[in-house]
C-alpha cells in the first residue's frame, strides 16, 4: 500500500533582490493509494514546486513529505519523474535511457535491456528502441521519458506538464484548412516536408490556438478541444499511455499513482482542492469527469 | 524551440550531404593549379633555387628522402614527441578542468595561476625545458604538453559549466546517489562535445609546437629542417614542409571520424 502524506509544506524562494517569495503556504494533502491527482492552477502557483519537493528536488521550508510512512529526503527511484521538457540523455539511445535507473541498480546489461524495451512497449515506443532521441519527434521523447520513469517501478508517478511539448503538435488541431500536423510514427523527414507543404515559414505550433489550460480555463474551449484531441490521439497511443494522453490537453501539472495506471481510462480523478493553500490563489480544480 | 531545432538540423543534413563532382573538381583544380604557379615562377628564374626551389626538385628530394627510410626515422621521433606531449597535456588539462567546474575552490585557486601562466608561449619555455630534461624526448614532450593543458582545461571547464543541471537532478530521480556516478554516466558524455573540440584544437596547436621543440637539437622532423636550412638545402626544407603538412592532414581526418563516431547522437 502506498500513500503520499503532504504536511504543511511550505516554501520560499529568495530572489535576486533578496527578497523572499512564498511559492507553497501550508499546502497540506493526502493521496490514497490508486488516485490519480491533478494540480490546475495558473503559472506560478506553485505546482511544479510541489511536484519537485516531491521527487525530493527540492527541500521544504517547514512542514514534510512523507511517502508509506517515510519521510522525503532527497531524491530516489521510488518516485518517478516524468520532465516538462523530457530531459532524456541525448547520448544514449530510447533504449539506454529506459536503462539508466536499472543501470544505476546494478543489473546486468540483458535484464536491463529487456525491461527496458518491455516499458518501451508499455508506451508504444519498441520499434525506436535504438533511437537516438535526436531521431525522435517531442511526443516521442515524452513518451520514452514517461517509460523510463516506469522503469523504476515507483510508487508514485509525478509529471510536470508532460504533454507541454506533445499537445499542440501531436493534437492534429491546424485551423484554416492546413494540414493537420502528422502523426508521430511517420519518420520524421516526411514531418517536416508535410509541414513546409502548407504555409512556407509559419510552423503549425503558431497557427494551432494554445493549450486551453494556459491560455484560458474556460470550461467551453476546454471541452472542445478535448474532443478534438481525443480522436487524434486514439490512434496513436496504447493504452495505458493513450488514457494518460487525453490529459494532456488540459492538465498542468499531476502526480499519480502507478498502481492506477491500468485502470485509468476508466477511473476517476481526484483533484487537490484546497485552494485555499496556496499564495496565489490558484483553484485546484476537481476533475471527476470521467477519462 | 523543436521548429527552430528541427530546421536548423535539416539544414546540417544538407550542408553534409558529399558534395557534387564539381565541388571536387574545383578543390583538385585550386590544388593542382598552385603546383603550377609554383613551378613556373620556378622556370622563370627570377629566384635562385634556394628562394624557390622547384616543385619538380623537391618531389626528388621527397622521393630520396623516403627512399633512404630519413624521413620516417625522423617522423616517428617527431610523433612519439608529440604523442606523448599531448597524451600528457590533454589528461592533466581534462582533469584540471573537470576539478576547476566541479569544486568553486578549486576553481578559485587554479585559475589565477594558469590566466598568469597562460599567455607565455611554449617556446619561451625551452630554456627551462633544457635545463630541467636536458636534450630529450621529454623536453620536446613537456614543451608540446603546455599548449594543450591550456587548451583543454579551458575547453573542459566551459562544457562541465554547460551541462544542463536538470540533466542531474533527472539521474538522481533515477536513483543515482553517488557524485563520481553522476560525472561518469551524466557529467562526462554531456560535456564530451565541448571538451573533443578542445582535444581538437590541442591537436594542431601541438603539431605547431613540434617542429619549434625540436629547433634545439632534439631529433625530428623540426631538427632535420633547422640543418637543412643551415646547409641552403630548401628543397629538404619543403620536403618536412610537405610531410608536416600531409601528417597533420592525416591525424585531424583521422579525429574527426572518431569524434564523428563519439557523438552520432548529435
Amino acid at each position: 500500500m502506498s500513500s503520499l502524506t503532504i504536511e504543511n509544506i511550505s516554501k520560499k524562494f529568495t530572489n535576486t533582490t533578496g527578497e523572499e517569495i512564498a511559492a507553497l503556504q501550508n499546502t497540506t494533502a493526502q493521496v490514497a493509494d490508486g488516485e490519480f491527482i491533478c494540480l490546475l492552477g495558473p503559472s506560478g502557483c506553485g505546482k511544479s514546486t510541489l511536484l519537485r519537493l516531491i521527487a525530493g528536488l527540492e527541500e521544504p521550508s517547514s512542514g514534510q513529505i512523507q511517502l508509506d510512512g517515510r519521510t522525503v529526503e532527497g531524491p530516489g527511484p521510488d518516485r518517478g519523474m516524468v520532465f516538462q521538457e523530457h530531459l532524456l540523455f541525448p547520448w544514449r539511445t530510447a533504449c539506454e535511457n529506459v536503462a539508466y535507473g536499472l543501470e544505476v541498480r546494478g543489473l546486468p546489461a540483458e535484464g536491463r535491456r529487456q525491461q527496458a524495451v518491455y516499458h518501451l512497449k508499455l508506451v508504444g515506443m519498441e520499434k525506436f528502441a535504438d533511437a537516438f532521441p535526436k531521431e525522435l519527434s517531442g511526443g516521442m521523447k515524452q513518451r520514452v521519458g514517461i517509460a523510463r520513469a516506469l522503469a523504476g517501478d515507483p510508487e508514485v508517478l509525478l509529471m510536470d506538464e508532460p504533454f507541454a511539448s506533445v499537445d499542440d503538435r501531436e493534437a492534429g488541431r491546424s485551423p484554416g484548412g492546413h494540414p493537420p500536423a502528422p502523426l508521430p510514427r511517420q519518420p520524421r523527414v516526411q514531418r517536416s516536408k508535410k509541414r513546409t507543404a502548407g504555409k512556407p515559414g509559419l510552423p503549425v505550433e503558431r497557427l494551432s490556438p494554445p493549450s486551453p489550460i494556459r491560455s484560458a480555463p474556460n470550461k467551453n474551449l476546454f471541452l472542445e478541444s478535448r474532443h478534438q484531441t481525443t480522436k487524434n490521439r486514439e490512434r496513436w497511443v496504447d493504452p495505458p499511455a493513450r488514457a494518460l494522453a487525453r490529459l494532456g490537453g488540459f492538465f498542468s501539472a499531476s502526480c499519480f499513482y502507478k498502481e492506477h495506471l491500468d485502470n485509468l481510462g476508466y477511473g476517476l480523478s481526484k483533484v487537490l482542492r484546497d485552494a485555499g493553500n496556496f499564495p496565489s490563489n490558484p483553484s485546484f480544480h476537481y476533475q471527476n469527469a470521467k477519462i | 524551440m523543436s521548429q527552430t531545432a528541427k530546421r536548423g538540423s535539416g539544414a546540417s543534413s544538407s550542408r553534409s550531404l558529399p558534395e557534387g563532382w564539381s565541388g571536387r573538381v574545383i578543390r583538385l583544380l585550386s590544388l593542382g593549379s598552385f603546383f603550377l604557379l609554383w613551378q613556373i615562377v620556378a622556370w622563370t628564374g627570377m629566384f635562385t633555387p634556394y628562394q624557390v626551389p622547384a616543385p619538380a626538385a623537391v618531389s626528388a628530394t621527397l622521393g630520396d628522402l623516403m627512399a633512404n627510410g630519413d624521413i620516417f626515422f625522423f617522423l616517428s621521433r617527431s610523433l612519439q614527441h608529440y604523442g606523448i606531449g599531448l597524451a600528457w597535456g590533454i589528461s592533466l588539462g581534462v582533469a584540471t578542468g573537470l576539478v576547476m567546474a566541479w569544486f568553486r575552490r578549486a576553481e578559485q585557486i587554479i585559475d589565477p595561476i594558469i590566466t598568469a601562466l597562460r599567455p607565455i608561449p611554449p617556446l619561451a619555455w625551452i630554456p627551462f625545458a633544457i635545463i630541467w630534461f636536458g636534450i630529450t624526448t621529454q623536453a620536446a614532450a613537456f614543451l608540446i604538453s603546455l599548449g594543450a593543458f591550456y587548451i583543454t582545461i579551458f575547453a573542459t571547464y566551459g562544457a562541465v559549466k554547460g551541462v544542463d543541471p536538470r540533466m542531474v537532478e533527472v539521474a538522481r530521480t533515477l536513483g543515482e546517489r553517488s557524485d563520481w556516478a553522476v560525472l561518469r554516466r551524466v557529467i562526462l558524455p554531456s560535456a564530451l562535445p565541448g571538451v573533443l573540440t578542445g582535444v581538437r584544437t590541442s591537436l594542431g596547436q601541438g603539431w605547431m609546437t613540434v617542429v619549434a621543440a625540436e629547433m634545439f637539437g632534439i631529433k625530428g622532423v623540426g631538427m632535420q629542417m633547422l640543418e637543412a636550412a643551415g646547409l641552403l638545402a630548401m628543397d629538404v626544407v619543403i620536403s618536412y614542409m610537405i610531410v608536416i603538412g600531409v601528417v597533420y592532414f592525416c591525424l585531424d581526418t583521422g579525429f574527426k571520424a572518431i569524434e564523428r563516431y563519439l557523438l552520432r547522437w548529435r
